[in-house]
Order: structure tokens, then C-alpha cells, then sequence
């Protein structure tokens, strides 16, 4: 297991390699003058020699293989570079957002799991009876439901009509709050952009939970159960419930770059300080030093949730580790 | 189960009725035109106290005011940091006095005295004197202060930079190699702090990635940044040592939202107490019974450019077919709700050259083909234009342009040209394009490659010389290919004439001539709306038409408890 670990670890290296090589000559090839978005639009009429000047100031006159080249180094020795667009660090940049975007997505996450999981396991054992159909058409209907539309729904009623929750940012930054009463204004500011989140994956995850435990209660061994007369609750909790959770932990695996890549519909109509908008508004300044940023962090991510969830089927399943 | 039904239905039911609710207030009919204050509340008597919640939709790119002017961090350092004299870009238009309190040419024209004002302290404590002065001039001045670009041109004359000399601590003159008698108006930028670069020992070159642009700024301003948090909000407390007086909020609180819609809701649900709106939002608010809503003229014109170098376009005659056959009105009524006026001169309102021009170029679909017909256009068998004795274009071509969408908000106005010049008889088509790429195929290229675009001219002041780059340009850098010697011409003698109306007698000839050429097509002038709590009082808050900084007295505005 430890070798596998190791060669595992020392895999992610080149490949990390070989992400920001492509990355870095995506960006380049992409269209668009960083200078000229880092003026405003009344300022673009400058000189050409202007403009040189504010591209060696840059560093954008260099050719594209020393910049790569310099980037590496620089990201070797912990330094991300500097913002285009707010001249703050990168590292900055992702720090102001990274808890908050994790906050947001970790908790739909688990709520998601905690709502999603009894639907399908309750979904699969009463197939084909009206409480089946119900979930069903109550998961097609999360997984349908455009999450801006929803967004804007929930605000209009709990904070419109009802005034009972906020509508925006992540909390109310009024002076004197703390403790107890902070952690609730956190908290109320939370709950409508993870009910928008948790609402399309809740569909998602229940049906998939309900698939994977169909597909496990119709296996030998939970014939097996049944029919040496052991009692149908622990035919299915021992059993059955267990076995489907398998697929369920390479799903929650591959899902965790949702962790840094933050929900951009979401966090914009809700106002919340997020990776998404951060990562969206960097691509649309052509503000490179975020953009590699915010990527190799989410690719570094994809690579780590990938390992995790092997790990994880190893440890669940005993077989997988024997081999 | 049966609860899962119950909550079920009840969200259902919910839905419906706010989406009749809101159906219901979208009915409301707007009058445009309706005073500025259309509700406002009688005044209570503490006014000290409190804090102003001001929704933004964007993120400010820094606090240094001499390296920034894009938008929203106009907002913030017109709270924090003051120019010398108000009277230039994204300050009233009128010549006041700030930190300076007096200013006066000499005879010969090329020197300038500058008196300071006495007593007013930067927001950590220190004096503010005329080394401040002579360092902020020396930082514009200097090619590595990196994005203080666009005020660099502005502290020199015919390349050669003004020379700025401390007399006392309060005085100070101003050289210059040739007369400049707009000097005043063209240096108006906030100042910076000098201790605050030397005493950190903070480079030109580095003021950029400091914390003073970064995170927090040191000005004089009313308001003074306590925290910063990114993508969230920008707090301002009040300045206790202000020279003009103690401000009556306690704080303001800059919120960022980036969804307008979600930036309205805000305000209605009372998280939020002041922003601008979209007109389109107008109808949603102006039921709600705690909301002002206030309406302002502001410097900014909306206008279609087009790229006179294309053979189609090259004739003014064809541009001015082009605008007879836009309904103006019916444009602006579409893009602003009514909050905008139909343009009337290549000039906005505010400056002092604009004149109404005679020719309102009405809507007049008959006169616009009788101008194709004497171009040398006919009418093809499907009903589009096919140029017969076109000059540069071969005969037997028809009449196309294709209208470049860059943003969103460009395809109602876009969408609108085509259905008038198709009725023309033109066959336009509406290309929707990432502005990069637009960027890279237009700006500054001797060849440009789109027809139409539609964009504005605004917030530079009232000196016409300002449209200088719109106007009266060559080629390569006009974004129109538009140059016209004459034009050109007059405004090199209007920019060195020191008495503003022969200054303006030149301007005004020139704006004739850009009526008659029409590289671009005024539309209407914007009206900002604006929308408030009703609790909040601006009546001192002295309102301007400029950008984003809106308030000449930030200080007064009041909110009641």
C-alpha cells in the first residue's frame, strides 16, 4: 500500500508538468491583449511606444518560453506572481477565497450526501410504488431546474417576501459581532446558496444511489442472506446498503475540485467571494498569473481527489488492496 | 411522506405567488421625466450615526487614485483621497477649490502659483504640505510608475513635463514650456501621501503591488478605508480630523454583487441602502414604499461607430442615410426606459462647446434612399441595395454590414439597427464576438475589420478638446478610420487657445463638421438612475454628474435611525 502510495505521489509530479505546459500555451493562444484589458476602455488610445512600455512593465514583451520558464521558477520557489488585474499576489488572491469557496461547496456537498443517500436507498427498496415516483420525478426536477432560476426564486421568497434570510455575501460585516452571533450571521448567509448547490446533486446523487443499490440487491450473496432467513433489515443495512456505497465514494472523490472551482452562477447572484468568480473574472481580463493559478490548483485537486478515492475503494474494499 | 408533500406543494404555491406578486408590480407605469426625488421623508432630528450600505457590481482593481480610473475605486477614492481642484475627469466639472485655495498665471503664460490650504492633515496624522504635491506630480511623471499612463500626458506640454517647484510648504509653481490655460483641470487627481512611499522607501516602479494600492489607501478625504474584504465589501469610517467638517455617517460600507439583479433585491429587502439601477429595474421599485428612486443627467452619449474605411461607408452620404432610417427616439425609449435624451450634436451637453445642431437628421426613411439613390445604390429584385455607380465598390455588390455584439447589453441596440437598416433595404446581420478578439481585430490597426459597433463618449469633462482621440485622429488610432484634415485642424488650434470661447468657436466647427461626416451616430444621452432606501438624505450631499463618484459632499449624507 505505502508503495502505491509513493508511485502514486511521484506520478502527480509530470502530470502536474504537463498540465501547465498546456495551460500556459492555451492562455497564450487565446485571443486577446492582456494590456489592453488592463486599461480602461478610454485609456486604449495610448501611443505604441506607451504600450510597449506598460508590456515591459508587464513582462509581457518577453518571448512565451522564458515567461513559462520564469512562471516555473518562480512557482517552484512558492512565488505565484502577481495579479494583472489587482496587482495583489496570486496566493493572496486565492487565500481571500479559497475558505470560502471551500465553506460553500463542502457543505453542499454533505448536505447533499446526507439528503441524497436515504432518498435513494428509500427510492430503491419501494421501486415502482408511488413514494419511487415521487423521488424520481423530485430528482429529474432538481437535476432540471436551472440553478440561476432557482437562485433568484429562493431570494424572492425567503428574503423578499418573507424577509427571513439575506440575499447576499457571506455575512453582514456589521461591527461588533462575535462568537456565537457571528457563526449565525454566517450561517444564515449560507443557507440559500446551499440549498441552490445541494438541489441539482441531491437528483444526482439519488439516483445514482438508488441504481447502485438496485444493482447490489439483485446479487447472489443478498440471495444468499435471504434466503438462509436472516431478518430483511440486515439483509439490506449489512449487506446491501454497504456494497452500494462503493460507487458513491469515487463519485464523492472525483467531485472534490468542485471544493476550489466554486460555482460562478451561484456565487455571483449571491454575491458570494468565491473561487469561481474569481477564476471566471480572471479568464475575462486575460489576467494570466490568476488564471494558471486558480487552474493548476483545481487540476492539482482533480489529481489528489482521484488518488483519494482509490484509496478510499482500497480501504472499503479489502479486494482491491490484495490485488 | 406525507410531510415531504405538504412542504412540497407549499414551495410550489410559494413560487406562484411571488411570481404573480412580481408580475403585478412590473405593471407600474413610469413616467420618465418625473422629478429627481420622486418620494423623500421628513427629516428626523439626529442626523450623526450610522452606516451607508452602497451596492457596486464590481470588484475596485486597487486605492492608489493616481494609478486607477477605470470605475467602482472611483467610488471609493472619491470617499478617501481629494485633487487639488475639483474640475476635471471624474470630478464636477466646475473649478473649485480643494487642498489648493488659490491659483493664478503669470503674465507670460508659462508659469503657474499655487496656494495650498493650511491645516489639513492626511487620515494617519501627518501635515499635508507641498512636498506632497511635488512628489504625487513627480510619481505621474515618472515612465515606471506603472498605470499612472493615462494622467502622464496630462503634466507635460509638447513632451517636455511641467516643472514643479515648493516655495513654502503651502505655495508652490508650476512651469511649463508653453502656456497651458487648462493646467488646473488637467492635473485635477487625487493626491498621494509622499511620507507614506519614503518613509517605506516604496519605489515608483513598486507603488503598484503595495499595500497602499492593494488593500488600503492614505488620503484626506471624509472617509478613511478600515477593512477590505475581497469580493465582499470595502468599509469606509469616518474621518474625525476631515477639514471640512466631521462627516454625519459613521461608515460606509461598499458592497460588491455582481448580479443586478440580485443587487436590486437587496435594496428592496433592506440589505442594502444605495446603488445605481438598470432602467429595466425601474418598474420592479417604483411601487416599493421604502425606495427613492432618483434620476440624474449624466456626461455620456450612446452612439453606433462605424468603420469609415469600408468601401460601403466611405461616402458620408451613406452615413447619413444610415441615420435618417434609425428611429432615435424608439431606441433610446428601448435601451433606457425613457431615462435618456435623443442626441443632438457629436458633443454631450456638458461641454462648453456643445450647441444643438440644426440638422436633427429626424427619422425619415424616404430622405436616407434618396441619399443611397444618389451614392449610386439601386434597389436589387429581393428588396436589398446593389451598388451600380458606388464609388470603390463593384457594381452588381449588395449592401451588407455586419453589426459586432460584444457585450450583452450591445444586442438590444444591435438588434434595433438591424431591423431599421433592413427596412432600408441593407442586409445587416448581428455577429456576436468576444471582445479580445474584437480588441485585436480593431484597436489600433491601420485595417479593422467590423462595420458597426456600438459603444459611448463620456465622462471627460466639459473641455471639447477632450474628444480630441474621437474626433479628430488618424486612421490607424481613430477606431472609426475617421480623419478629416479640417477637423483635425481645429482642434490643434483650439487646444493651444487660452480664451475658451475662441477655444470653443473652434470646437463648435469642428462638432459641424462631424455632424456632416458622421463617423459615429449619436443615439441619446444617458440619464443615471439611481435608487435609495428612503431612511437615507442626500439633500447636501451636493449631486454631480460625473462617473461613479456621484456625491460632491459625501459628508452630509444622512441616515435616519
Amino acid at each position: 500500500m505505502t508503495e502505491y502510495l509513493v508511485r502514486r505521489i511521484l506520478q502527480m509530479i509530470p502530470l502536474l508538468f504537463i498540465i501547465s505546459l498546456l495551460s500556459f500555451g492555451i492562455a497564450e493562444l487565446a485571443p486577446g491583449d492582456p494590456v489592453m484589458m488592463y486599461l480602461a476602455p478610454d485609456k486604449r488610445s495610448l501611443s505604441t511606444e506607451e504600450l510597449n512600455q506598460i508590456r515591459h512593465q508587464l513582462g509581457l514583451d518577453q518571448p512565451v518560453y522564458i515567461r513559462y520558464i520564469s512562471w516555473l521558477g518562480n512557482v517552484v520557489h512558492g512565488n505565484w506572481g502577481y495579479s494583472l488585474r489587482t496587482n495583489d499576489t496570486v496566493l493572496n488572491e486565492i487565500e481571500s477565497r479559497l475558505p470560502n469557496t471551500i465553506l460553500l461547496a463542502g457543505l453542499a456537498m454533505i448536505v447533499s450526501i446526507l439528503i441524497a443517500v436515504p432518498i435513494g436507498v428509500i427510492s430503491a427498496l419501494k421501486r415502482n410504488t408511488i413514494i419511487d415516483y415521487i423521488a424520481t420525478l423530485g430528482a429529474f426536477t432538481g437535476i432540471s431546474i436551472p440553478g440561476f432560476w432557482l437562485a433568484l426564486g429562493l431570494i424572492e421568497l425567503f428574503s423578499l417576501q418573507i424577509r427571513l434570510l439575506p440575499s447576499v455575501g457571506m455575512s453582514s460585516l456589521q461591527a461588533g459581532l462575535s462568537g456565537p452571533q457571528m457563526v449565525w450571521d454566517v450561517i444564515r448567509h449560507l443557507i440559500l446558496p446551499v440549498v441552490t448547490l445541494s438541489f441539482s446533486s441531491v437528483g444526482y446523487w439519488s439516483r445514482y444511489q438508488r441504481a447502485t443499490l438496485l444493482e447490489v440487491l439483485n446479487q447472489d450473496y443478498v440471495r444468499t442472506a435471504r434466503a438462509k432467513g436472516l431478518v430483511e433489515n440486515l439483509v439490506i443495512w449489512r449487506h446491501a446498503f454497504r456494497n452500494s456505497l462503493l460507487p458513491l465514494v469515487t463519485l464523492a472523490g472525483l467531485s472534490l475540485p468542485d471544493l476550489v472551482n466554486g460555482a460562478y452562477v451561484t456565487e455571483v447572484i449571491f454575491g458570494w467571494p468565491g473561487m469561481g468568480r474569481l477564476g471566471i473574472e480572471a479568464i475575462i481580463s486575460r489576467d494570466y498569473p490568476v488564471v494558471m493559478g486558480v487552474t493548476m490548483l483545481s487540476a492539482l485537486l482533480v489529481i489528489v481527489g482521484n488518488l483519494l478515492a482509490d484509496v478510499c475503494y482500497a480501504l472499503v474494499d479489502p479486494r482491491i488492496s490484495r490485488k | 411522506m406525507k410531510a415531504v408533500k405538504i412542504i412540497g406543494s407549499f414551495i410550489l404555491i410559494a413560487f406562484f405567488l411571488a411570481s404573480c406578486a412580481s408580475t403585478q408590480v412590473v405593471k407600474t407605469v413610469v413616467v420618465p421625466g418625473t422629478p429627481d426625488v420622486i418620494t423623500a421623508t421628513p427629516a428626523t432630528v439626529n442626523k450623526s450615526g450610522g452606516t451607508l450600505v452602497w451596492a457596486v457590481d464590481s470588484e475596485p482593481p486597487g486605492f492608489n487614485p493616481i494609478l486607477n480610473d477605470y470605475g467602482v475605486e472611483i467610488v471609493v477614492y472619491q470617499l478617501t483621497s481629494e485633487p487639488l481642484t475639483w474640475g476635471g475627469e471624474n470630478f464636477p466639472t466646475d473649478l473649485q477649490p480643494i487642498l489648493a485655495t488659490s491659483w493664478s498665471q503669470s503674465s507670460d503664460g508659462l508659469t503657474w502659483t499655487i496656494h495650498l490650504r493650511q491645516g489639513v492633515k492626511w487620515q494617519d496624522g501627518t501635515p499635508f504640505t507641498a512636498d506632497d504635491v511635488l512628489f504625487w506630480a513627480k510619481a505621474i511623471q515618472d515612465p515606471n510608475t506603472t498605470g499612472a499612463d493615462w494622467l502622464r500626458s496630462r503634466f507635460s506640454v509638447n513632451n517636455q513635463p511641467f516643472v514643479f517647484n515648493k516655495v513654502d510648504d503651502y505655495t508652490l509653481t508650476i512651469t511649463t514650456a508653453a502656456p497651458v490655460p487648462t493646467l488646473v483641470n488637467d492635473i485635477c487627481a487625487p493626491l498621494i501621501p509622499a511620507h507614506y512611499f519614503q518613509q517605506n522607501n516604496i519605489s515608483d516602479a513598486n507603488m503598484v503591488k503595495d499595500s497602499f494600492n492593494t488593500t488600503k489607501n492614505i488620503g484626506t478625504g471624509p472617509f478613511q478605508i478600515s477593512s477590505y474584504v475581497k469580493g465582499e465589501a470595502v468599509t469606509l469610517t469616518r474621518n474625525d480630523n476631515y477639514w471640512g467638517g466631521k462627516p454625519l455617517l459613521d461608515s460606509i460600507q461598499i458592497r460588491i454583487i455582481p448580479d443586478d439583479q440580485a443587487r436590486v433585491v437587496a435594496l428592496q429587502d433592506g440589505e442594502v441602502d444605495f446603488e445605481q439601477v438598470d432602467p429595466k429595474f425601474v418598474p420592479q421599485l417604483v411601487g416599493d414604499s421604502n425606495i427613492q428612486l432618483i434620476n440624474k443627467v449624466i456626461d455620456m452619449q450612446d452612439h453606433y461607430r462605424l468603420n469609415v474605411s469600408k468601401p460601403t461607408l466611405k461616402d458620408n452620404r451613406t452615413r447619413q442615410a444610415l441615420f435618417y432610417a434609425l428611429d432615435r427616439n424608439a431606441i433610446m425609449q428601448a435601451m433606457t426606459q425613457g431615462y435618456g435624451e435623443v442626441a443632438n450634436s457629436p458633443f454631450n451637453p456638458v461641454v462648453t462647446a456643445y450647441v444643438p445642431q440644426t440638422n436633427t437628421y429626424a427619422y425619415n426613411v424616404q430622405k436616407a434612399q434618396e441619399l443611397l439613390a444618389e451614392v449610386g445604390w439601386v434597389k436589387g429584385p429581393d428588396g436589398v441595395y446593389v451598388a451600380n455607380t458606388v464609388d470603390g465598390v463593384a457594381k452588381g455588390t449588395r449592401f451588407t454590414l455586419v453589426l459586432d455584439v460584444q457585450y450583452s447589453g450591445d444586442l438590444t441596440a444591435m438588434t434595433l439597427a438591424q431591423s431599421y437598416w433592413k427596412a432600408l433595404g441593407i442586409d445587416a446581420t448581428i455577429r456576436q464576438i468576444d471582445p479580445n478578439v474584437w480588441h485585436d481585430e480593431n484597436i489600433g490597426k491601420a485595417v479593422k475589420s467590423y462595420d458597426v459597433e456600438w459603444t459611448g463618449v463620456g465622462f471627460i469633462g466639459d473641455n471639447g478638446v477632450n474628444y480630441n482621440w474621437l474626433m479628430a485622429s488618424n486612421p490607424t488610432d481613430s477606431e472609426m478610420s475617421y480623419e478629416n484634415p479640417a477637423v483635425n485642424a481645429l482642434f490643434n488650434q483650439a487646444k493651444t487657445t487660452a480664451d475658451v470661447t475662441q477655444r470653443d468657436t473652434y470646437l463648435k466647427q469642428a462638432a459641424d463638421i462631424v455632424w456632416n461626416d458622421l463617423p459615429y451616430l449619436p443615439i441619446y444621452y444617458e440619464k443615471r438612475v439611481f435608487a435609495a432606501n428612503t431612511k437615507v438624505h442626500f439633500e447636501d450631499a451636493d449631486w454631480q454628474d460625473n462617473m461613479v463618484g456621484i456625491f460632491g459632499k459625501p459628508g452630509s449624507i444622512w441616515i435616519e435611525k
